[in-house]
């Protein structure tokens, strides 16, 4: 089948698809660095084993079973419908974006940070204690660098869906990337050309950011030595 | 002699078991003891105690004529800053415990670094010197002088096991608890930690109370022995005097020879 491609239409439209990207881009950085703060807490705090935190442990559980259990569009569009009504003020469709690509990271991140903490041998708490670390520092100089080596690779993978994931946002009428092809595509009709214009600029950078995950991965800090 | 630690109606157990009970004991200042026993007698536990790295459940621990912990039938106060407390009290474990992420000399300098603020130059280069003195090389030989550090990893058990020593000596403390350092180690290097220890001993006249099973090492090094069995201290003698107790108790049993060679190679050296 001939197409007759017209790809004058980037040149028009370039304007609009570095804006996409740029927003793309911000949704994922925001999302990345709130959701990570937020698990890294979650996950901190589902490895303590004191009992007065039970119920916080418990709380958390049930948060990251929703969170993993609900498809995350689904998430996004009733947040877009609950959190008003929960508030009492008006959200707009970028805030909801950014709350609920935070909040299904969290997710994933407090998971793997409970995880990373349990291989963590108890020697290694122990030879802090016997010289005299206070916890805290216990907390930062021995048991987070361990956490960082472990979960960082993962984290890394978790980052670069992150980037995919921000597509969701278009039906929010957030105009990252995809909603951005949508629009041209409406006033253009041109679809073939602004869907493949955005599939190239999702493949260049995920492709860029699979590059550094893999350079990563073979970097001496992440060698686990026995 | 002043005194260094007293132990006064002490009671340790976990559950329902008692590891210790009703245990008194003085211990001074520049002494040497080795404690020996059969396992599960409360030697280790009796050791990790002196450092508050367990709670005792009933009776007094006093350093230095102050109280440091007290308890009554498992309500249990700390009358010290426990953090500052270990750091004072210096303890190596059987099994080294090294930071096996950390090179050697982050190993030695996290403590005096972070615990007691050593500005970081000075205690690099403390740890440098405890290196030399318990002779292992924290840097790969290399020609171009750009030396790469070692791990952990990359050292024998018992180089490992003195790095694990220079450690706790970079803290400064003011004792040396040694909980059956040699038993994960084969019987030469066992003998060579002995020699170590010697040495150290002669640095920093340092007083050290350490757990073992080897007879020549109690013999060689300490200044009393103690026999503990059944939570009980049942011999409590200057190691010379060591025979005549013998017959007297199932010692024989449980101070384990280090063999022919070793025990003359410790001999030798003392």
């Amino acid at each position: 089948m001939a197409y007759d491609w017209q790809l004058s239409l980037l040149i028009e439209y370039w304007p609009a698809f570095l804006h996409g990207l740029i927003l793309t881009i911000k949704l994922t950085v925001v999302s990345i660095l709130a959701g990570t703060v937020i698990g890294y807490v979650l996950g901190v705090l589902l490895s303590t084993k004191s009992a007065y935190l039970r119920p916080v442990r418990i709380l958390i559980n049930v948060y990251n079973a929703l969170l993993g259990w609900l498809p995350l569009l689904v998430l996004l569009v009733w947040m877009y419908y609950f959190l008003p009504v929960l508030f009492n003020i008006k959200f707009e469709g970028i805030t909801v974006a950014y709350i609920g690509l935070s909040l299904n990271l969290s997710a994933f991140i407090a998971d793997l940070v409970r995880g990373a903490i349990q291989e963590i041998p108890r020697s290694y708490i122990d030879a802090g204690k016997a010289i005299g670390m206070p916890f805290p520092l216990i907390l930062r100089r021995i048991i987070f660098p361990e956490i960082v080596r472990i979960t960082l690779p993962s984290m890394v993978a978790l980052y670069i869906n992150q980037f995919k994931w921000t597509t969701l946002a278009s039906v929010l009428g957030v105009s990252e990337l995809l909603h951005t092809a949508d629009t041209i595509m409406i006033q253009t009709y041109r679809s073939l050309e602004s869907y493949t214009a955005i599939a190239v600029i999702y493949l260049v950078v995920v492709g860029l950011g699979n590059l550094v995950y893999m350079r990563m991965q073979r970097m001496e800090f992440f060698k686990q030595r026995a | 002699m002043d005194e260094l630690f007293r132990l006064e109606n002490v009671t340790v157990g976990y559950g329902a078991q008692t590891v210790l009970e009703g245990f008194n004991l003085v211990i001074y200042d520049r002494e040497r003891i080795a404690i020996c026993g059969p396992s599960g007698t409360g030697k280790s536990t009796f050791l990790r105690c002196l450092n508050l790295l367990e709670h005792i459940k009933h009776g007094a621990i006093y350093f230095r004529k102050n109280k440091i912990i007290e308890a009554h039938h498992g309500v249990v106060k700390v009358l010290v800053d426990e953090n500052l407390h270990r750091s004072r009290v210096g303890i190596v474990f059987q099994e080294f415990n090294l930071w096996p992420n950390k090179t050697i000399l982050r190993n030695i300098t996290e403590g005096p670094i972070y615990v007691k603020g050593i500005p970081p130059a000075k205690a690099l280069e403390r740890a440098r010197e405890l290196c030399a003195l318990v002779n292992v090389d924290p840097f790969h030989k290399s020609d171009n002088g750009k030396a790469l550090p070692k791990y952990p990893s990359e050292l024998s058990g018992g180089q490992r096991q003195r790095v694990a020593l220079a450690r706790a000596l970079a803290m400064d403390p003011e004792v040396l608890l040694l909980d059956e350092i040699t038993s994960a180690l084969d019987p030469p290097l066992a003998a060579e930690i002995l020699r170590y220890l010697r040495k150290i001993n002669e640095s920093f006249h340092i007083p050290m109370m350490l757990v073992t099973h080897h007879v020549e090492f109690a013999r060689s090094l300490a200044t009393r022995l103690l026999f503990m069995k059944g939570g009980k201290v049942v011999v409590d003698t200057p190691p010379a005097k060591l025979d005549q107790y013998y017959d007297h108790v199932d010692l024989k049993e449980y101070l384990e020879p280090m063999g022919e060679d070793v025990a003359g190679e410790v001999r030798a050296g003392s």
